[in-house]
């Protein structure tokens, strides 16, 4: 956590509204990248996967407040309430079956990229969740955490209560098994 | 490597590896490309730009995309939809607007204050960079502050308020500081923090003990707006057993009605454009409220 955070959360946390304004910005998309790569697209799109986003900036909003700084950086505080939201929203899913399977194609038109480039960035970003889903659960958020969100491997440590070092080796572990998981099935999906 | 137990001697060439791999996912993790030839990093790499896909517009799929990226509208939206949560205390009933996904009911009370909060932000945009610090009645973001801060805000608000009748009595509009510390005392009553309400009180004892022990002179206009009342007929009351302006009048009241144009929750930023005058204490839209007691529609 730069300093800069840290005393932007601080101010945040003693409700100065230009300071929260602020820290939402900086963090929402991290947040929404979280929330993203755990649910990933229903129906071609994002929609559901942004719907829980918006609940995590809420509920982190609501809690500021309360937020005192025990030395943890703010990210752990953020992305465990992250993480009961997800969890939340995959049991609702499962109840009510409505969390589509990944493949299906994007419903939305997006000026950014080429569509055969994107179609191709889609088709790599869909192969690699699925990849993901053979992680262990722990081994996935460490790949979310870093990759995904973006966070130094001394804050992944913070949110998952685990020590820098583990949190070093642990994505090393889980690379290799990426690596391992990749080879087979590219083998057997040729592109 | 996938099976090795984690243990604290790790061979120098794993150490290698590991920093290799904290090195390359730091890149990834910052959005970077991935290096040539890794296939899972470039996988990673189009994983990530896939979690970024429209980002920025997500939910701003119409005009609004085209606001200043720097008032980001979906921070403007989420702010407002705190403000709107029903367990923050401000209980907005949803109505409609232009639903764009049948999603939660916190997603369409989201929705519904879009614009309004898009407006104030909007509004407050050189406030946003410029004031810094913490919002005060009568700054742009002040409204904000209202309604995610309650309690904050209430003793923002009679600090403010405290402020206000000091610089009354010391120039010695004794009927100012009065009223000023009447409407000091409503708010502090409304604040819970102990620390907070024992430090209000004492500022508001040692404002009222500046004030003398006789009755005052009317004769100053009433600062606020709100309360004409109580300042052309309180003068013979002394001290906290003076009248309160009524029920009307408190900050709790203002929440955005259903049938909202874009303009319901603009009003109170007006308070900051009055320099020189003193800054209503109680916000103004809810002073020009008459009191609708004959208009009420019979009920079929």
């Amino acid at each position: 956590m730069t300093a800069s955070e840290a005393e932007l959360v601080s101010r945040a946390a003693r409700s100065d509204p230009v300071a929260t304004a602020a820290l939402l910005a900086r963090l929402r998309p991290g947040i929404v990248r979280y929330c993203r790569a755990h649910l990933g697209r229903v129906g071609g799109a994002y929609t559901t996967a942004d719907d829980v986003a918006q609940e995590v900036c809420l509920a982190m909003l609501r809690a500021l407040p309360r937020f005192r700084d025990e030395g943890r950086p703010f990210s752990a505080f953020v992305y465990r309430i992250a993480a009961n939201k997800v969890a939340d929203a995959q049991r609702a899913a499962m109840r009510h079956l409505v969390l589509a399977p990944v493949e299906t194609v994007p419903d939305r038109a997006d000026a950014a990229p080429g569509p055969e480039q994107q179609a191709v960035t889609t088709d790599d970003a869909r192969r690699l969740s699925l990849l993901l889903g053979q992680l262990s659960p722990t081994h996935r958020e460490i790949v979310v955490l870093r990759v995904a969100v973006g966070l130094p491997a001394e804050e992944v440590g913070g949110v998952l209560g685990m020590s820098a070092a583990a949190v070093r080796m642990a994505q090393s572990r889980a690379l290799a098994q990426l690596r391992t998981l990749a080879g087979d099935t590219l083998d057997e999906v040729p592109a | 490597m996938t099976d090795k137990q984690p243990t604290a001697d790790e061979q120098p060439a794993d150490l290698a590896a590991f920093a290799a791999d904290t090195l390359l996912l730091d890149a990834l993790g910052s959005g970077a490309p991935a290096p040539p030839g890794d296939r899972v990093a470039s996988l990673l790499a189009a994983w990530r730009a896939d979690l970024d896909a429209e980002l920025l517009t997500t939910d701003v799929d119409d005009s609004a995309v085209e606001r200043d990226p720097a008032a980001d509208p979906e921070v403007a939206r989420l702010l407002a939809a705190a403000a709107a949560d029903p367990s923050a205390g401000t209980g907005v009933t949803t109505a409609g607007t232009h639903a764009r996904r049948g999603a939660g009911r916190s997603r369409r009370v989201a929705q519904r204050v879009l614009g309004v909060a898009a407006a104030v932000l909007a509004a407050a945009g050189g406030g946003l960079v410029v004031g810094a610090g913490h919002a005060t009645p009568g700054s742009p973001l002040w409204p904000i502050t209202r309604v995610v801060y309650r309690e904050q805000a209430d003793s923002a608000q009679a600090e403010h308020t405290l402020a206000l009748a000091r610089k009354a009595a010391t120039e010695g509009r004794v009927a100012d500081a009065r009223l000023l510390l009447t409407q000091a005392d409503t708010l502090i009553a409304r604040v819970s923090d102990p620390d907070r309400a024992s430090r209000l009180r004492a500022t508001s004892k040692a404002v009222r003990d500046l004030l003398p022990a006789g009755t005052s002179s009317p004769s100053a206009p009433a600062p606020a707006p709100s309360a004409p009342g109580p300042a052309a007929t309180g003068g013979p009351v002394p001290g906290t057993g003076a009248p309160t302006p009524g029920p009307l009048p408190t900050t709790a009241v203002p929440q955005p009605k259903p049938t909202a144009g874009g303009n319901q929750i603009l009003p109170p930023i007006g308070t900051g454009n009055s320099p020189g005058l003193p800054l209503p204490t109680i916000p103004p839209s809810v002073g020009p409220l008459p009191l609708p007691t004959g208009l009420l529609p019979k009920l079929p």
